[in-house]
């Protein structure tokens, strides 16, 4: 951008010393034929010389002067975008910096939430486990039970099937018919 | 017809009943010629139910009851884990002839597997009072009794 300024000014330099000229030769453009005959030409030479050394002097006055004037705009305009630069690159930056933030907090609330699901899932399949553990090992102890209960029944029964003493048994025998009395009585009435 | 004799406790089968039967008949048609004591056990205590001097006639007409009644009494078989001795069959036939029908005629059987009590099997039904049944029916009770074993 500096190179472009420069280019600028030095285009109106040029600009301004075709003027500079133009305008010289318009104030050294021949005289009308009646007033070259009034002056000796002595004066002529000399007023030639003054007024060469005074636009010669307006020259490097204009020049200085545009020197001063290029030097300090293109300062200013160095400064200008420097400071442009700057902001814009600190501008970007900050945008940068908090677009970082931004997605590293997403990224904290996702991974939380992935986590905190993770661990309810775990928590669940834990105790759905320990659910179903309960349940096997009720099934399995009821199960045990019953088969233990039907094993001594069996041994017991068989057990008992030999040396048995009815004569023990005898109270045992009338009740039980006493208890069905009913049902025997309709029973054996419904035979005939 | 329908016999309304009630017999002795000691005879309690279907097969006593016939072999008492067939011996009366025959003592029956001997006549005077053959003695009572020659009789079984059990056929001498038919005897006084033919009268208090059974003549022919009147064993006659006792077989013709007691073949009604072999006929027409109800019968029971009952299973027990041994084989009963003679008071205990007395006793449980005097029940059935008390309590459940006068004429009921039974048979006694004996198995080991039932472990203890009784089963009572009439034409149609089955009535199961033994250990076995209760034992193996109710294991869970077993198992809380074992439990405070």
């Amino acid at each position: 951008m500096n190179e472009a300024v420069i280019g600028i000014m030095a285009a109106i330099l040029g600009l301004q010393v075709l003027v500079l000229a133009s305008v010289r030769k318009k104030k050294v453009a021949p005289p009308a034929p009646a007033a070259e005959a009034a002056l000796p030409h002595v004066d002529v030479a000399k007023l030639e010389q003054q007024a060469q050394a005074a636009f010669e002097a307006a020259v490097q006055k204009a020049t200085a002067t545009f020197d001063a004037d290029l030097d300090g705009t293109s300062e200013k305009l160095n400064q200008l975008i420097l400071r442009l630069t700057t902001d814009v690159v600190e501008k970007e930056l900050v945008d940068y910096r908090n677009s970082l933030a931004a997605a590293r907090q997403s990224a904290l609330k996702s991974l939380e939430a992935m986590q905190g699901a993770v661990d309810a899932e775990q928590t669940k399949l834990q105790s759905d486990m320990a659910a179903e553990l309960d349940k096997r090992r009720v099934y399995l102890i009821d199960k045990l039970d019953k088969k233990l209960g039907a094993a001594a029944a069996a041994y017991i029964v068989e057990s008992l099937g030999h040396g048995a003493d009815l004569g023990a048994q005898r109270t045992f025998l009338l009740t039980s018919l006493e208890q069905h009395k009913d049902a025997l009585k309709k029973d054996i009435s419904n035979d005939l | 017809m329908t016999s309304k004799l009630v017999l002795p406790a000691a005879i309690y089968s279907p097969d006593q009943l016939q072999f008492c039967i067939d011996e009366l008949q025959a003592y029956g048609a001997a006549s005077s010629k053959a003695k009572a004591t020659e009789l079984s056990e059990d056929s001498q205590l038919l005897l006084p139910l033919a009268g208090a001097k059974p003549t022919a006639t009147s064993i006659g007409a006792l077989v013709t009851q007691l073949e009604v009644m072999l006929t027409e009494a109800p019968r029971v078989d009952v299973v027990l884990v041994a084989m009963p001795g003679q008071k205990l069959k007395a006793e449980l036939t005097t029940w059935f002839r008390t309590k459940a029908h006068s004429q009921s005629l039974l048979y006694f059987h004996a198995n080991p597997d039932i472990a203890g009590g009784m089963i009572v099997r009439t034409t149609n039904k089955v009535h199961d009072f033994s250990f076995r049944s209760r034992l193996l029916n109710d294991t869970d009770r077993f198992i809380k009794v074992l439990d405070r074993v």
